[in-house]
């Protein structure tokens, strides 16, 4: 079966989950965006940290660090199988998905652009549109990340209530 | 028009083994094959050095308190890419043989031990890393006049695990079509 297939069928199995929102699915929704803007400003957080620390020992004569380039991404991958998929489902879910080329922030020697944490991490907009612009969500901050996951991305809203935070994963790779 | 591409894998397969068979070594060829061996030897011990030397930036950090290199693996590559395929197609000879090799043909993998373990200083060692104290020469390069300086691992992977470039290719190879990556990764 090709990508194509496989997102179609997601993309039907997507649909036939009906998501109400209550006021306990909503409050589910938001400790999840919450906590995915949260990894999201600390994997920020901790590359900057690592860039100070690389652009130091260049400073102090390094010179074998000088191309480097940090890579931060996360990802989702579920320790026990969800509630509402089975394993050959949460394959493809995990396949489709394409952790490695959303919300990849990268930082090298040059200088950071002002807007660099904003650009990265898309927060000039509020991303409580489409499938989260619902009025119980008035006033809350909907990150990027769960639009493409749950937007543009395979996994649905029912799928949300399932995952643990615990099963997002932090991941920073350093060339040189 | 669709442009069908010939140089699948299985060809690319069955090339090496009919080019590999035919092969003569001469003496100008030997000298290539044990210069290429003795310099990507050098350019793996240089790999080695180099990734030790990050192991020892981020040794230092973590004593320093940053916990935020806890848990580091340092991966090091030896990188074939000739210049002239890196520009060429895959439906070329040149770029289908760089298409087809693996990423991974070999790597060296060092990790975060600053609690001093015996098992993940034993791999870490260059030795375990670099196999350098290992006969691996396999073929062509078991015999005289090759066989009388190890082959480095990269090579003996090159020419062995990996079915895309035969004897003659890497004669015709050139020291400036490899070079080194090294990459640092922390999964949390």
């Amino acid at each position: 079966m090709n990508n194509d297939m496989d997102m179609f069928m997601l993309l039907n199995r997507k649909l036939q989950h009906c998501f109400h929102w209550t006021p306990e699915n909503s409050r589910k929704i938001l400790v999840l965006n919450d906590y995915l803007f949260s990894l999201e400003n600390r994997l920020y957080d901790e590359m900057l940290s690592m860039k100070t620390d690389y652009d130091r020992l260049i400073e102090e004569g390094n010179g074998s660090l000088n191309g480097y380039e940090i890579t931060g991404s996360i990802s989702y991958r579920s320790s026990a199988l969800l509630k509402t998929a089975d394993q050959e489902t949460s394959e493809l879910l995990y396949k489709c998905a394409g952790f490695d080329s959303f919300l990849t922030i990268r930082m090298s020697h040059d200088d950071l652009p002002p807007d660099h944490r904003r650009d990265s991490l898309m927060t000039s907009l509020n991303w409580n549109i489409e499938d989260f612009d619902q009025g119980c969500l008035d006033g809350h901050y909907i990150c990027y990340l769960m639009h493409e996951l749950f937007v543009d991305g395979p996994y649905s809203l029912t799928d949300a209530l399932y995952m643990k935070p615990e099963d997002f994963h932090e991941k920073i790779e350093v060339r040189v | 028009m669709r442009i069908e591409n010939r140089y699948t894998p299985q060809y690319l397969k069955l090339r090496k083994e009919r080019l590999d068979g035919q092969f003569r070594l001469t003496k100008a060829k030997a000298r290539k094959l044990i210069l290429l061996n003795y310099y990507l030897t050098m350019l793996s011990e240089r790999l080695y050095d180099r990734a030790l030397e990050l192991c020892s930036i981020y040794d230092r950090f973590i004593a320093e308190g940053k916990d935020i290199y806890r848990n580091y693996t340092v991966n090091g590559y030896i990188c074939c890419e000739n210049r002239d395929a890196a520009c060429s197609p895959s439906n070329t000879l040149p770029g289908a043989l760089l298409d087809n090799t693996r990423d991974d043909i070999w790597h060296i993998s060092l990790y975060e031990n600053t609690s001093d373990n015996a098992d993940i200083a034993e791999t870490n060692s260059r030795d375990r890393q670099l196999q350098l104290s290992l006969f691996n020469n396999i073929g062509i390069f078991g015999e005289p006049p090759l066989n009388d300086r190890p082959l480095c691992r990269f090579l003996s992977e090159l020419h062995g695990a990996n079915e895309t470039y035969s004897l003659d290719d890497l004669v015709l190879m050139n020291t400036t079509d490899f070079f080194i990556d090294i990459e640092a990764s922390w999964e949390k």
